[in-house]
């Protein structure tokens, strides 16, 4: 049996068909892995940092304890202590003005998950603060 | 085949051997080392002794070679007309792809004196050459039937199966280039999937590393959360300055602020009690003020 020249050509342009055809199909399906790599790389990087900044408990426990050890807060006047219900308080009382104020900037500009705060005035110049932290 | 034939067997595979009427033949000392350089020589071997025409060459090395002092070797040339024969052969009721393969009878009838083909024509050999000849003119004891024929391998090329439209060099080059762009196609598609393994096993890293589930919508449904949830305590930042920046009077000042979920209730002592719209009136800037109340000079409301 002779094989047909016209029938190898068709088979030729058949299989030069199908990769053509398997070339642009994969092709069409890398941009979207691109992409799906790509979303993985960026939202990871950026949920990472924001649980970095707010949801680390050990840093967190940190940034509150430079607040209630500051050396211009009288140390015998802040406490803080971990609760049952996975919170963390921290509480001035009997602040004068000059450290409520100094307490209320630092405390309330940490990156700590707050979950409720009180502010009472005690008198003309007293005051004491509460924050109730997520751990 | 010869030109007297009447018909040829169709709807059949059939090989055909060409009576000499079909092509002219030479037998020539060619200094060609093979019969492939010896067809190259072919046009010029028959230019001036055969009739002008379109003719296909050939060229079979003699099986009985002389020795020759130059170096050269005997050839059988052959000089046909494809269009010719295809034509005969459909003329005689074959149909090209019926036909397995056609031969010379040069190459093919192996036999010495005269060969009888039928009533009409009978073959003769003179000088190797292959003659034909009418029948009346020869006595033959030896008739084609009686011939044991084994089939060389120089079959004529006719062009038998792509119907004649494209020719051996237009074929070649045809298939040459699709190979060449199956092979571009190929290298592509080996270049893509690696772009493509390599662009999977990042994602499959960085889901490792982060930790972060398989789908893409469940990963842009944590981000957004996460978002969320850092935009909740900014906000609530954002508020208690908002509300730190309320100008009081001399003689005013906050009792009480405090943050319960996402309202903020504020207790705040006025220095006097028509105040109460002016300070309601700020925080209505931003907030929803729910539950106002006064208590003497003490103001008492509820921000959402």
């Amino acid at each position: 049996m002779r094989v047909q020249p016209l029938h190898v050509l068709l088979l030729l342009a058949a299989v030069t068909v199908y990769l053509a055809v398997t070339v642009f199909r994969t092709k069409e399906q890398l941009a979207p892995a691109h992409n799906n790599a790509v979303i993985a790389q960026t939202a990871g990087e950026e949920i990472k940092a924001m649980k970095t900044r707010w949801e680390d408990t050990k840093a967190n426990m940190g940034k509150l304890n430079s607040v209630a050890k500051h050396p211009s807060i009288g140390a015998a006047k802040v406490s803080l202590h971990e609760e049952k219900n996975k919170a963390v308080i921290l509480e001035a009382k009997g602040l004068d003005y000059i450290e409520f104020d100094l307490f209320c900037d630092k405390a309330l500009g940490l990156t700590v998950p707050l979950r409720s705060l009180s502010i009472q005035r005690m008198g003309d110049y007293n005051g004491s603060v509460k924050l109730e932290v997520a751990k | 085949m010869d030109g007297s034939t009447k018909t040829l067997p169709n709807n059949e595979k059939i090989g055909v051997i060409l009576s000499p009427s079909f092509y002219w033949i030479r037998r020539e000392l060619l200094p060609a080392k093979n019969a492939k350089q010896a067809k190259e020589l072919a046009p010029s071997v028959f230019d001036t002794v055969i009739p002008h025409g379109d003719y296909s060459f050939m060229a079979v090395e003699s099986q009985e070679q002389e020795q020759n002092e130059s170096g050269e070797k005997e050839f059988f040339l052959f000089a046909y007309d494809t269009k010719a024969i295809l034509a005969s052969l459909e003329e005689k009721g074959a149909s090209r792809g019926d036909i397995e393969a056609v031969w010379f009878a040069q190459t093919e009838l192996l036999f010495e004196g005269a060969l009888k083909i039928d009533e009409n024509v009978t073959l003769v050999k003179n000088d190797k050459i292959v003659n034909r000849l009418p029948t009346q003119l020869i006595e033959s004891e030896q008739s084609i039937q009686e011939l044991s024929i084994t089939h060389s391998k120089h079959t004529v090329e006719l062009e038998l199966y792509n119907g004649g439209w494209l020719d051996k060099t237009s074929f070649h080059a045809l298939s040459i280039a699709l190979i060449v762009l199956g092979i571009t196609f190929l290298a592509e598609l080996w270049l893509v999937k690696k772009d493509f393994a390599n662009a999977e096993e990042k994602k499959e890293q960085m889901l490792q590393k982060y930790n972060l589930p398989q789908s893409s919508m469940q990963i842009k449904a944590i981000l957004a959360e996460t978002r969320d949830r850092e935009f909740a305590q900014l906000k609530i930042r954002d508020n208690l300055l908002y509300v730190s920046n309320l100008q009081l009077l001399n003689g005013e000042q906050f009792q009480k602020i405090e943050l319960i979920k996402n309202s903020i209730h504020i207790a705040v002592k006025l220095s006097k009690a028509d105040r109460a719209e002016e300070v309601k009136a700020f925080f209505k800037k931003r907030f929803t003020v729910a539950n106002p109340s006064m208590n003497g000079q003490i103001l008492t409301v509820e921000l959402k």
